[in-house]
């Protein structure tokens, strides 16, 4: 009986979602997107006003109105002022006072006072659509000056000091800055590369042309940016004043007393990071426990050099105390690689090269190998999907529908992506020699084995992937080193006696690992990892099942 | 009569080639060549950085925008190559325009620049042409 009632219903809940839809689609062709949104504005002389659009309107011309705020639209100041394109800044629009108004002569605008503007735009040739409701801007005419820091972190201690008004001059290279502590005690601080970009040194005879001239990028247009010599990092300090700055009308600029120089947050030297460690620990009955260290750390240090990125790396795979009969891989490696991606084609998209030189040894340190270690990323098309990427794909989807909607949407809102993948593809070489003969030791007992040193020649292709489901991941990676030359290893029998073993051909790698993230970002999860095969330098036969945390950073 | 003429074509052609040479090496074609807003700059490098069909908005993120053509990681990566593009665009600039770890990602979560507004007052604020 429901299921017929609720088949009924069918053709009524159709039509309601069809006008929905249809009622939907009328709502959206009358929203019409605005021309301009005003974001900010600049005052250049007491007839020149840029105005900057959240939209592009390099291409719209208008007329403008100036208005008294307190006596409303009914009788404008002036009206029929020029709107023209900023020509060099698509979101930047000129109001230009002198030119239209024969009735008000340059320097209409009085300092002290607020202004409404309201401007009609429309595309050259054309008019305003009739009821089209014109763009309005509040407008005050005074000089206050907002202190911001520079948004780079790498420009340590730089700040800009920004005002709506056009400053006439800067103090010069060097200059001072008055602050004042939270007791109230001033002090001069000194500062260095102190420069206004885009100064306005006779706003009585500019013109439009000579303001484009002065100033290609109107955000230039009160702009002050200064570096102080010292980091300000003892207290938080108040900015009153600086020497010489003076507006375009030659006064001496006002500080905003909400400015404060606030002490930087992050370390700006500290360069991006790339830290691993998967520590596991292992018990067996009748052995000692047993522990794995897996950790990688890769920072990338200082500035690209030719778009290169140098990264000094140090990785371990090591364990200690043998449970059971399993066999931890014992590899150290310590190097420095430079690292740049290239993208090559819609089809490859990345390309990953990373030229380096690593030292290759063990935990024992009885391996000296010196090698050259140039590995080549590929990234097809298609194949880098993780849920991360997804999830940002996801949230730009929703965000163009949200904006359609006048929704305010931002990450926090959206849902992540449940699944992801990456495949990649690498081809690395090793090439170069075991330093010098060494002698190895047997774990336990006496027994001693002179290793010979040899040349290494290794081609290493490799594979690796990674499924996401949620928190669980799925990382594997499998490789095959093929050995070009004969190498040396010295490897221990059951009975802690030694042996030397030559090397050469087909030696296969592999690690499954998978992992449960404990918290949305990833940095920590509980991993259980399978590793078999042959890894060097002594390529001795690893079979281990781990188990551990891993932190990643 | 003819081979006098043919040569002098040859050696107008020569001059021509040099001259052009010349012009590309020590020019940068200035007067030719519209002024842009540092600001329109950057923007056109982000739509060639992320290969968008249209400029970006000021206030997309550029993360975001990286993740619909992305083929690799935005960070850092995608992000070098944004600062090294900038670098190029802003080349007669006296300090570093941009470093590639000021840009914001999870994978970088001090950086400051998030969305195209900050990497282009970013810019503005390093951009000191010599």
């Amino acid at each position: 009986m429901r299921r017929r009632t609720s088949i009924a219903h069918v053709p009524i809940l159709g039509s309601l979602l069809l006008l929905f839809l249809f009622s939907g689609s009328c709502l959206h062709a009358q929203a019409v997107a605005p021309l301009c949104t005003p974001t900010d504005y600049k005052i250049v002389s007491l007839a020149i006003i840029a105005i900057q659009c959240d939209e592009d309107v390099s291409h719209l011309v208008g007329e403008g109105q100036l208005l008294d705020p307190a006596s409303g639209p009914g009788k404008p100041f002036a009206s029929s002022i020029p709107v023209t394109p900023y020509e060099e800044a698509s979101q930047w629009l000129i109001f230009n006072l002198g030119a239209g108004s024969p009735a008000m002569p340059a320097g209409a605008l009085q300092l002290g006072k607020k202004y409404t503007l309201a401007v009609s735009l429309h595309p050259p040739g054309q008019v305003s659509p009739p009821g089209a409701a014109p763009v309005t801007l509040q407008i005050e005419m005074n000089n206050t000056v907002a202190v911001t820091p520079a948004i780079a972190l790498s420009s340590k201690n730089t700040f800009e000091f920004v005002s709506h008004f056009a400053y006439k001059a800067g103090p010069g290279s060097s200059c001072t800055l008055q602050v004042q502590d939270f007791s109230g005690r001033a002090q001069t601080i000194k500062a260095h590369d102190c420069r206004v970009p885009a100064p306005v040194a006779d706003s009585a005879h500019l013109t439009v042309s000579d303001l484009r001239r002065i100033a290609p990028s109107p955000e230039d247009l009160g702009s002050f940016i200064l570096t102080l010599d010292n980091a300000n990092k003892n207290t938080q300090q108040i900015p009153l004043s600086v020497a010489d700055l003076v507006d375009f009308s030659g006064k001496a600029v006002k500080l905003d007393s909400k400015s404060q120089l606030i002490p930087e947050k992050a370390p700006a030297n500290k360069d991006a990071s790339n830290y691993y460690i998967n520590f596991n620990y292992a018990a067996g009955k009748g052995s000692k426990p047993g522990w794995a260290l897996d950790g990688k750390v890769a920072p990338a240090i200082g500035k690209l050099y030719h778009a290169y990125q140098f990264s000094p790396s140090a990785s371990a795979d090591v364990g200690q105390n043998q449970v059971g009969s399993l066999k931890y891989t014992d590899t150290i490696n310590f190097g420095a690689s430079l690292v740049h991606m290239y993208r090559p084609s819609d089809f490859l998209q990345g390309f990953l090269v990373s030229p380096g030189i690593t030292y290759e040894t063990d935990r024992e340190f009885d391996r000296h190998n010196l090698l050259a270690t140039p590995d080549f990323r590929y990234n097809f098309v298609g194949l880098y999907n993780p849920r991360q990427r997804r999830s940002l794909n996801k949230f730009s989807r929703e965000l163009e529908i949200a904006e359609a909607n006048k929704i305010p949407w931002t990450r926090a809102n959206s849902k992540p992506a449940f699944f992801g993948y990456v495949l990649d593809f690498h081809t690395g070489f090793e090439i170069g020699g075991a330093l010098k003969d060494t002698i190895v030791k047997a774990s336990s007992g006496k027994d001693t084995l002179p290793l010979p040193s040899y040349n290494i020649a290794r081609v290493v292709p490799q594979v690796h992937g990674l499924l996401e489901f949620g928190r669980f991941s799925v990382d594997a990676t499998a490789c095959v080193r093929y050995l070009a030359t004969v190498e040396n290893t010295v490897l221990e029998r059951q009975d802690h006696s030694l042996f030397l073993k030559r090397l050469h051909g087909w030696n296969s790698y592999g690690v499954i690992s998978g992992s449960w993230n404990f918290d949305p970002a990833g940095h920590f999860a509980f991993t259980v990892s399978y590793k078999d095969g042959f890894a060097p330098p002594k390529f001795s036969r690893v079979n281990t099942v781990q188990s551990g945390i891993t932190l990643k950073y | 009569m003819a081979s006098r003429k043919r040569l002098l074509v040859i050696a107008i052609a020569i001059l021509g080639v040099v001259g052009l040479l010349f012009l590309s090496t020590v020019s940068r074609f200035k007067p030719w060549i519209k002024q842009m807003s540092v600001h329109d700059r950057v923007t056109h490098v982000v739509q060639n950085w992320a290969r968008l069909p249209s400029p970006p908005t000021d206030k997309q993120d550029l993360e975001v925008i990286w993740g619909k053509s992305s083929g690799f990681e935005f960070f850092p990566h995608a992000a070098q190559h944004l600062a090294t593009d900038l670098q190029t665009e802003f080349h007669d600039s006296k300090k570093t325009v941009i470093q590639f770890t000021d840009i914001a990602a999870d994978a970088n979560p001090k950086g400051k620049i998030k969305t195209v507004k900050d990497l282009a007052t970013a810019v503005r604020q390093n951009y000191e042409p010599q």
